[in-house]
Order: structure tokens, then C-alpha cells, then sequence
């Protein structure tokens, strides 16, 4: 009985540090859809090729880590840009639905290149924080969860200044609120989008870096469960409500963890989507969503 | 200043404004009179960009505006307080103030000095100052959309119909700011339903109907005018006996 209950602890506590990477990639689907009032399901698939785009200086001349990080984190801002260009840029005057299936396009499209470009071959990825796990009492804390957990606090911290303190963050709220508005006190949306873009795929790229040394091989489906993962995490967070992202992506990860735990590993995805079939049936708005109206 | 010339704009297939052409010179009051429903807020958000029209032409200091956005011709120095406020209410009533300055490339202290010029025309507001500008009276939500739209200096204002749904005292208020606005040398274009009060502080007016504009001319000539006075002043033309 102590036993599992320490063992549901320990869990909570691996499901609280690995959420932290779905609260982040819940936070850059909420930033777009604020913005954009659209759906980015090429999301994933930008953080995906950013990481494998970081692959490419450590291969090719073993290169060190931080020289990695900031492939990374430009390799997803690039590839970010070329989403916005070609999946929502020139059809921002169009269907409303349009980038759901353009980007859905791109998402197929950058897997399958990548799928190309390696030969699907998985690929090793060095975990700077090694195999040993820190001991706290009776409970184990692997050293990258917890690196996911702190990236997390401070990019949410670095956000909330952001969005709050900025002239940025306001002419960002302006828009999310009611672009007309926005755009008669000065605010240009195209430029704003172009901006988000290079923020979320900044943000992605960075966590993305982390969450990469946890797989410790990289294969390019990861680009379209991360796209589901962000997916689940504002549906369940609610639309819009970056607070709801943030305790969304914490529970999803708590509960991955217990079901990965106690029920094993091909349960860990279906109690994630039993949790959102929960929330569609008995809370469609979501955590913190306002109800729909 | 502001030179309109056979102005057509459609919304598919229905015309809203059906070639006008209107006038503002810089230090004037002029206002766009006019029953509901027949372009006259489509013709200033065509103005202020909103709103692409079919054909014709608008200049602004000798600039052409028609294929400008929004954002640009904001920069050039028109402000428009829209009907119905615009405000956004899930922001404070400063940073609704401070999104006001955004098209300006200015200093913070430079900012604040304005925040404060605005906040000693409108003292509600610096009262109100941390509160969201969603829970604000319908009155001081259309101070805070006059303040906001101030921020940016305009050197002309658009103002769309500023006293619907206010109650008589705040009308008055809004007016005697118009006035003061004015009289500090900011140019105004004003369309209002509320015939009496806009011809009294005008200098020239033009009346629209569906889409047209049927009358213009100095406000004192206009406020004796049979149609009007019978149309939309309220008062019976006196029968010859």
C-alpha cells in the first residue's frame, strides 16, 4: 500500500517535469491560435525538423552542444517561416479551414522528407545530463526530466513578461481580442503573424533540444505526435487560455505517467485520449475556457 | 486636407456608397449627417482603411489612401474612434491607452506625458486607469475610445456617431470635449444621427441618403434648411397660412 502510493508520487512527480514539454508545445498552439484564430498542425513537425536540422553540426563536425541548441532553435525558426509562407501567408483571405489542410500538407510533406533525408533510420541523440538520476528521499528525479521542468518555469516567465509587458505582448492582445481594432491603432497582422511564427518555432526548437536527449533516438514520427499532443493539450486547457495549456500539459503528463506506470506502456496514449474524450464529452470548453457561445 | 472623390463601395453586390465626394480642410468641424443604415460609417472606415472601396479616390495631403492598410494610414494621422467604441475590454484602461501610442515612435516619457494630457481631459480615466476596459459605463468606454484614438496625435479625427446610446448629460460632455479638441487644432470629421448638436459645433456639414449626398453646405445654412429641419431636427417647417 506504501509502496504504491509512493510510486503514484513518484510518478506524478515524472509526469509533472515531462508535462512541462506539453504545457510548451499547448502554449505555442494557443500563441498561434491568438493571433491567427487558426489551427498550426505543421507545429510539430517544425519542432521535429529543427531538431533534426541540430543533427546536422554534431554529425557532420562534432560539433558541441550550445553550437546543437541554437541549430536547433534557428533550424525550427526557418523551417517556421517557410509553414507561415506557404500554408497561411497567401490564404489568409481565404477559407477559414484552409491551413488546417495546408498544414496538415506540410506535416506529411517535412515527415516524409525526413523520413527520406535519414533512410528512417533512427538516429542517436546525446543526453548532456547522462543516465543517473538524482536521489531525493525515496524518489528518483531523472536529471533531463527536471532540466524540461526548469526550461519550462523560465519560458513561461520570459512569455508572461512578454505578453504582459511588451509593446508586443499588447499590439498580440489587441489582435487575439479583435483585429480591426489592432489594425486601426497601428498593428500590422501580417508582420504580428510573421512574428508569432518566429516566437513559437523559437520556443519549440528550444524545448524540442530537451525532449529530444529523453527519447534517446530520434525517429520523424515524433513530429506528428507532438502536433496531437499540442492538439489534446488545448482542447483539454481550453482554446485560447494559455493558463489552462500550462495545467493541461501538467496533467496530461501525470496521467501518462500513472497509466505507463501501473498499466504499461500501450496504455500511456490510450488514457491520454480517454482524458480527451472526457473533456469533449463533459467540458468541451476546456479547463479555463470560456464556454462557447 | 482630406479630399474624397466620387467614392463607390459595395459589399458584393449591393452598393453602400453610391459616388460621393466630400472635403475637410485642416482646422475645420465637418460633419456627415444622415439616417441609419445609409454609408455613412462605411465611408469613414474606407477612410481610416477598413474598408476597400470599388472606385474613386481619397487624399490625405495630397497622398493617395485607397490601397494603403490600416496601419499606414494611421501613421500618416488619422485617428478614428469607431461606433460602438472598439475598445478591448480584456486590456486595462492604460494599456488601451498605450496601444493608442503604438503606431508612434516615441519615448516612454514622451507617452506618459500624453497619457497624462489625455487623463486631465478626461479625469474618469485616470481613475479607471488599472481597471479592465470591458467593465467600464457605455459613457467612459467612448471617453477611453476618444482618449485612445488621441494617443496617436491625430492631426485629423474621424468620429463615429461619439453620443449613440449616451445619455444626454454625457452627450454634452462629449461634445464639449469635441469642441475643446478642436479649438487645440485637431482637425474632425464627424458622423452623427444626432443632427441638432453636430450642426451646432460644425463648420460645414453634407447630408447622405442611401448611399448619396444630397445636401452640403456651411452648417449655419444647413440648420435652417426645411429638409432637415423636418427630416432630422425635429422641428415642423412652418406652413405658409
Amino acid at each position: 500500500m506504501a509502496e504504491t502510493l509512493l510510486d503514484i508520487i513518484q510518478q506524478s512527480i515524472n509526469g509533472l517535469m515531462y508535462g512541462a514539454f506539453y504545457a510548451l508545445i499547448g502554449i505555442g498552439f494557443t500563441l498561434f491560435f491568438g493571433v491567427m484564430k487558426k489551427f498550426n498542425l505543421a507545429y510539430g513537425p517544425t519542432i521535429m525538423a529543427g531538431i533534426y536540422l541540430g543533427l546536422i553540426p554534431l554529425y557532420r563536425w562534432k560539433a558541441p552542444m550550445w553550437v546543437v541548441f541554437v541549430t536547433c532553435v534557428a533550424g525550427a525558426v526557418v523551417v517556421g517561416f517557410i509553414v507561415e509562407l506557404a500554408c497561411f501567408r497567401y490564404l489568409r483571405k481565404g477559407h477559414e479551414l484552409a491551413p488546417l489542410m495546408t498544414t496538415v500538407g506540410m506535416l506529411i510533406l517535412i515527415q516524409e522528407t525526413v523520413v527520406i533525408v535519414t533512410h528512417a533510420a533512427p538516429y542517436e541523440y546525446p543526453n548532456i545530463f547522462g543516465d543517473e538520476s538524482l536521489e531525493v528521499g525515496p524518489f528518483l528525479i531523472r536529471p533531463d526530466y527536471l532540466a524540461i521542468l526548469i526550461s519550462g518555469l523560465v519560458f513561461v516567465v520570459l512569455l508572461y513578461l512578454l505578453v504582459q509587458r511588451t509593446a508586443f505582448g499588447r499590439a498580440m492582445r489587441a489582435i487575439a481580442e479583435n483585429p480591426a481594432v489592432a489594425q486601426l491603432l497601428g498593428v500590422s497582422v501580417s508582420r504580428m503573424n510573421r512574428l508569432t511564427f518566429a516566437l513559437t518555432s523559437a520556443l519549440g526548437g528550444a524545448t524540442g533540444y530537451l525532449v529530444a536527449m529523453t527519447f534517446g533516438a530520434l525517429q520523424p514520427g515524433i513530429a506528428s505526435w507532438m502536433t496531437i499532443k499540442g492538439l489534446v493539450v488545448i482542447v483539454i486547457g481550453g482554446l485560447g487560455s494559455i493558463p489552462g495549456a500550462i495545467c493541461a500539459g501538467l496533467l496530461l503528463g501525470v496521467v501518462e505517467f500513472q497509466a505507463l506506470w501501473f498499466l504499461g506502456v500501450g496504455y500511456r496514449d490510450i488514457l491520454a485520449y480517454l482524458l480527451l474524450f472526457a473533456f469533449l464529452v463533459l467540458r468541451p470548453s476546456g479547463l479555463m475556457g470560456r464556454p462557447a457561445t | 486636407m482630406l479630399e474624397v472623390r466620387d467614392l463607390e463601395i459595395r459589399y458584393g453586390s449591393v452598393v453602400a456608397v453610391d459616388g460621393i465626394s466630400l472635403d475637410v480642410k485642416e482646422g475645420e468641424i465637418v460633419c456627415l449627417i444622415g439616417p441609419n443604415g445609409v454609408g455613412k460609417t462605411t465611408t469613414l472606415l474606407s477612410i481610416a482603411g477598413l474598408v476597400r472601396p470599388a472606385s474613386g479616390k481619397i487624399k490625405f495631403f495630397e497622398r493617395h489612401l485607397v490601397h494603403l492598410r490600416p496601419e499606414k494610414i494611421v501613421r500618416l494621422g488619422i485617428g478614428l474612434v469607431p461606433e460602438g467604441r472598439w475598445i478591448l475590454g480584456e486590456m486595462t484602461v492604460h494599456e488601451n491607452l498605450l496601444m493608442g501610442a503604438y503606431s508612434r515612435k516615441a519615448d516612454r516619457a514622451t507617452i506618459a506625458g500624453d497619457i497624462e494630457r489625455v487623463c486631465e481631459t478626461f479625469p474618469i480615466l485616470r481613475q479607471r486607469s488599472g481597471q479592465l476596459a470591458g467593465t467600464l459605463s457605455g459613457g467612459e468606454q467612448q471617453m477611453l475610445a476618444i482618449a485612445r484614438a488621441l494617443m496617436a496625435r491625430p492631426r485629423l479625427l474621424l468620429m463615429d456617431e461619439p453620443s449613440l446610446g449616451l445619455a444626454p448629460l454625457i452627450i454634452e460632455e462629449i461634445f464639449r470635449v469635441i469642441k475643446e479638441l478642436h479649438a487645440r487644432g485637431t482637425t474632425i470629421l464627424l458622423v452623427e444621427q444626432n443632427a441638432h448638436q453636430a450642426l451646432q459645433i460644425a463648420h460645414r456639414a453634407y447630408v447622405m441618403e442611401v448611399g448619396r449626398i444630397i445636401l452640403s453646405g456651411p452648417a449655419a445654412e444647413l440648420r435652417e434648411h426645411a429638409l432637415l429641419k423636418k427630416a432630422y431636427l425635429g422641428v415642423r417647417a412652418r406652413q405658409p397660412s
